[in-house]
């Protein structure tokens, strides 16, 4: 059965007297342990299109399925709930909590859970080493570089095993090495650890590590590769 | 790890939180401080009360109109029945006659005119006067005790004698010479001014009267029993008699207990003042704190934090600078409290002719410290709630944004 499926999604910003047309009906089904990009020129709808599948934005029209669940229909508290278990994110900026450890930032949505205190150290330690970052454990996020601070954004959106991760331009505040390094791990983990992948960008170079490719342009699927 | 959150923030927006704190410590400060004063001025006002007036007066009915309330006409002669009756009565601690009149004291040419009282020479009444000996000794060897101006003026002191006149019972004018058995300076000024005492039975040899004297005072244990006890001897056989005017600490000092009643209003407005502007610059402050990381709190929400939760955080926050604020404010009013309870503040002839005494001591109490210091928490607390509402009702995405 499909992880994600969404069914003629639109999306409209009402701007002055005119509306944007983020997203104009769009089709896409992800099954688990896919590792698929969206990519597409800058305003066409890629961060719009990951926030609807991500629960933290709301489609205009159209449903979308999250594991079988209508998302629409939830409650505000059930969809938090639904982000905190079934989802996680990995954002461009303003991914960690800057008064947190790493080892505390990672943990915070085990935390929000309710994880029980050893199992949730473990798997953190596990994750921390996971992701190269455990000799940076008791850190701040402003003593580490930005490369840095992505993986450890990588390992706490996978504390709580989620079905997903959305990672919205994960590598375009860094520089190519470092982001090779993002896709690398972030394709480890999806082939050893089979979790599922949502990413988006805008650079080419970025998209060979893609299983599968959905192209936007203007808020439509221009083609899937 | 909430906690840890909430408290780094409070660390991270460094210069607007000192702020708070501030707010916070002063409010609890000042309050604290007014506080302490009105609890202060309330006690002063009841020792006072209860060292010279007493709790309840029995005196002539004929009292209240008439044109001299130094008359000797208005003697009340059957006062040692009246005087055992309260003392038999559980609630009493004393019952004493005091008889007041006008006088003229004389001495090396100058002479001034004031008001005797006659008191029993253990009175317990007038404590103000024994604890303010400076020099002599309290009513010793049937002398008269002056206050140290009227010593001064009439270039007297302890041990010189003195002569007193008085218009006697007869209406003839009468004097005697008394040794001056000690100075002394009293709470009040005006009573310094105008007051001189001497022993029960001289007053009444010196006025050539019989066993009479002008009024009963009577302490109570408690203030609150005034009305009761009143009441009681008004329906006893010795109270019945109508030449007899029965009044309560409440009856003799209606004005100055009116004032006390106005202070606390007084005291209630400024604190409801205090209150009001450390909320709203705490409000204010809290929401820039919040909205300053709005993105943040995007992020967590984005994550699985409930709108629960980040209302919860932002509460938290607010309970932080509350505690830091409201001890920072604990140290230093209390310091400042009990100084003042020790050392008083003067606030000169003002406060004396409200019948407050010349000095206002603070007053301590664990109780209202700490009522007080959770009220200055409960505000930082209360000034979050804004801003926690207002960050909770966006959605993700607005938060996200940062823009509202
Ligand atoms: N809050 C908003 N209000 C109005 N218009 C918006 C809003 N958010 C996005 N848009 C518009 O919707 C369109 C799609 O935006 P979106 O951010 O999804 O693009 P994107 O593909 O992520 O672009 P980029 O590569 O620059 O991040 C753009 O035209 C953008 O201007
Ligand atoms: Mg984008």
């Amino acid at each position: 059965m499909a992880l994600i499926s969404l069914e003629q999604v639109t999306k409209d910003y009402p701007l002055g007297k005119t509306t944007i047309h983020a997203l104009r009906g769009v089709d896409i089904t992800i099954d688990e342990g896919e590792f698929t990009a969206v990519a597409g020129p800058s305003g066409c709808g890629k961060t719009t299109l990951l926030n609807i599948v991500g629960c933290i934005d709301h489609p205009t029209a159209g449903s979308v399925h999250l594991d079988g669940q209508q998302v629409e229909v939830l409650s505000d508290a059930d969809e938090a709930g639904l982000r905190l278990h079934k989802i996680g994110f990995v954002f461009q900026n303003f991914n960690l909590i800057p008064v947190l450890t790493v080892e505390e930032n990672v943990a915070f949505p085990a935390v929000l859970a309710g994880t029980p205190k050893g199992e949730r150290r473990d798997y953190v330690t596990y994750l921390l080493d996971a992701v190269g970052i455990s000799e940076y454990a008791r850190h701040r996020p402003d003593e580490l570089s930005g490369g840095q601070r992505q993986r450890v954004a990588v390992a706490r959106a996978l504390v709580n095993r989620p079905s997903l991760v959305i990672a919205d331009e994960p590598t375009a505040n860094l520089d190519s090495e470092t982001g090779d390094r993002i896709l690398d791990l972030m394709r480890t983990l999806n082939t050893r650890d089979s979790v599922t992948f949502l990413f988006s960008t805008h650079n080419p170079e970025i998209l060979r590590y893609a299983g599968r490719t959905i192209r936007l342009r203007d808020g439509r699927i221009e083609g899937t590769s | 790890m909430i906690w840890k959150i909430a408290w780094g923030s409070v660390v991270r927006h460094g210069r607007r939180s000192l702020l708070i704190v501030l707010v916070v410590a002063i409010s609890v400060a000042v309050m604290l401080f007014v506080t302490g004063m009105m609890d202060g001025m309330r006690q002063d006002f009841f020792e006072t009360m209860v060292t010279s007036g007493g709790h309840i007066q029995v005196d002539s009915a004929d009292t209240a109109d008439a044109l001299d309330p130094y008359s000797l006409e208005l003697l009340i002669a059957d006062w040692h029945g009246i005087r055992d009756w309260f003392q038999s009565q559980p609630e009493v601690v004393r019952a004493e006659p005091v008889l007041t009149f006008g006088a003229m004291v004389l001495a090396n040419d100058h002479n001034v005119p004031l008001v005797g009282y006659g008191v029993e020479p253990d009175t317990g009444f007038f404590s103000d006067v024994r604890s303010g000996v400076v020099s002599g000794s309290f009513l010793d060897s049937d002398g008269i005790m002056l206050s140290t101006v009227t010593a001064g003026m009439l270039d007297v002191t302890a041990g010189d004698t003195v002569s007193v006149l008085v218009e006697d019972s007869t209406g003839a004018p009468y004097y005697l010479a008394y040794p001056v058995s000690g100075t002394f300076r009293s709470d009040g000024a005006d009573f310094d001014q105008s007051a001189f005492l001497i022993s029960h039975a001289a007053a009444q040899d010196l006025l050539y009267l019989g066993d009479e004297t002008r009024e009963v005072r009577v302490v109570l244990t408690d203030e609150t029993q005034a009305s009761t006890v009143a009441d009681r001897f008004r329906t006893s056989d010795v109270g019945t008699a109508d030449h007899l005017r029965v009044r309560t600490w409440r009856e003799i000092n209606g004005g100055t207990a009116v004032l006390l009643e106005m202070f606390d209003v007084f005291m209630y407005a400024v604190n409801l003042l205090i209150v009001i502007v450390a909320a709203t610059v705490i409000t204010n402050a809290i929401l820039m704190n919040v909205f300053e990381k709005i993105e943040e709190f995007g992020m967590m929400r984005a994550i699985g934090l409930t709108r629960k939760g980040q209302f919860g955080l932002v509460l938290a926050e607010g309970a932080s600078y509350g505690v830091v604020g409201s001890l920072l404010g604990i140290a230093v009013g209390v310091p400042i409290v009990i100084w003042f309870s020790t050392h008083g503040i003067n606030f000169g002839e003002m406060m004396d002719s409200f019948g407050l005494g010349r000095e206002v001591t603070t007053r301590f109490d664990l109780e209202r410290t700490i009522v007080t210091a959770a009220f200055g928490a409960a505000v930082a607390i209360g000034g979050s709630l804004y801003a926690g509402v207002t960050a909770m009702r966006l959605s993700v995405i607005e938060s996200i944004r940062g823009s509202a």
